[in-house]
């Protein structure tokens, strides 16, 4: 459908697909609403109750996401967030979007439909992927709303291996990359795994392993070892292009710090302490008060989740954090 | 025919706000699909409820398919 992007402005794009090769993107009606839930699919989910927006969604061309972002979309995003998965990325983006004049978006499935286009089909090229990259983010980040003034990105985990692509479409944001204790990181994902680290539901290939190789591992094997392709990405990267590298037990006071300096933002004492309201509660379920569970999630960790730190993930820890405090090894 | 001319309409809607307000002040799904039918009754296009459940449906299939 050729849609005037004038038609557009009040919808977001949820969904990017490749249709026999020609890109195609899905919108959904959002008005003026902020999105305030902890993923952006979550927002969109909610609203695609609506019998309205469960029967209209717009396709078009990624032309017309094109032209949407050049005459609505923001000029630039401020900053985005890498991360190791569960180590505290949603409680900065929920920090930076407690401030009105930020738009934060976490982890929206069409950029990763974008970024993953290539092993969908292998004719798409990362020329394209980069120009697709920024009318989608310019699109998803677009003003709705007169105080909106600024666009932070949060990224999947598993967008540490796309770091290049994504820096050659957006040459001059600023890249934070947040990771944890791994065994805290492992024993999270052994009590509840994220999708990312189910071979039958994300394909292997995307970290290097072979399907056959990876049913065959364990649960704690096959984590490891994506937490340490994660890790290595996140440190070939960081040799050539730095970016800041943030430790979980910097949080939350780093967000106001040494993040917002590095993302060049200036907050006023009240917006600092609207952030420090935010960090207050658990970042993926607001209504409840946020505990820190570092020292419960290490005397729970087994000795399988144990060897594979100490033999996958130890060694690059202490890579990354001994480029984060600037000691070269 | 009715799936033609419910694409149709919904094609014609996209340009006029009065009728996706019209639309979207439909919070409930049986009034939703009633109200559909009902204007695009009135253009002229003729199609019935169970076109918009499979637009939905596809729509949803669509939605909960976008890891794979």
């Amino acid at each position: 459908m050729n849609l005037d992007p004038a038609n557009l402005i009040e919808y977001l794009p949820m969904r990017f697909t490749l249709r026999d090769g020609v890109p195609e993107v899905q919108w959904c009606y959002v008005g003026s609403d902020r999105l305030t839930e902890p993923f952006f699919d979550h927002s969109i989910e909610g609203r695609l109750q609506s019998p309205f927006n469960a029967f209209f969604q717009p396709r078009t061309s990624v032309d017309t996401l094109a032209e949407f972002a050049r005459c609505y979309g923001m000029s630039e995003p401020a900053g985005f967030v890498f991360h190791l998965s569960r180590c505290g990325s949603t409680l900065i983006t929920q920090m930076l979007g407690s401030l009105p004049q930020n738009v934060v978006l976490s982890e929206p499935s069409p950029v990763d439909s974008i970024l993953r286009a290539r092993l969908r089909d292998p004719q798409v090229t990362e020329n394209q992927q980069a120009q697709w990259l920024r009318s989608m983010i310019g699109a998803l980040g677009h003003s709705r709303r007169p105080e909106e003034c600024r666009v932070f990105l949060k990224l999947d985990c598993w967008h540490v291996i796309f770091l290049p692509l994504l820096r050659k479409a957006f040459p001059n944001v600023p890249f934070v990359f947040l990771y944890r204790d791994p065994v805290e990181i492992m024993v999270s994902h052994m009590h509840r795994r994220g999708a990312q680290m189910l071979p039958g539901i994300f394909q292997p290939e995307l970290y290097g392993i072979r399907t056959q190789d990876a049913i065959s591992m364990t649960a704690e094997e096959y984590c490891a070892r994506v937490l340490a392709v994660i890790c290595q990405a996140g440190l070939d990267h960081q040799r050539d292009d730095p970016m800041l590298l943030l430790n979980y037990r910097q949080l939350p006071a780093v967000v106001w710090e040494d993040l917002a300096a590095y993302f060049q933002i200036e907050n006023s004492p009240a917006e600092v302490e609207q952030m420090r309201g935010a960090a207050r509660y658990d970042a993926k379920q607001p209504s409840v008060e946020f505990a820190t569970d570092s020292a419960r999630k290490r005397s729970s960790a087994t000795p399988e989740i144990i060897k594979e730190c100490v033999e996958r993930l130890e060694p690059l820890y202490r890579q990354l954090e001994a480029a984060r405090i600037g000691v070269a090894r | 025919m009715s799936r033609e001319n419910l694409e149709a309409f919904r094609a014609l809607v996209w340009t006029d706000a009065d009728r996706l307000q019209l639309l979207r002040e439909a919070t409930e799904r049986t009034a939703f699909v009633d109200r559909l039918i009902e204007l695009g009754s009135a253009a002229g296009y003729m199609f019935d409820a169970a076109d918009i459940e499979a637009v939905m449906h596809e729509n949803h299939l669509s939605w909960i398919q976008r890891w794979a």
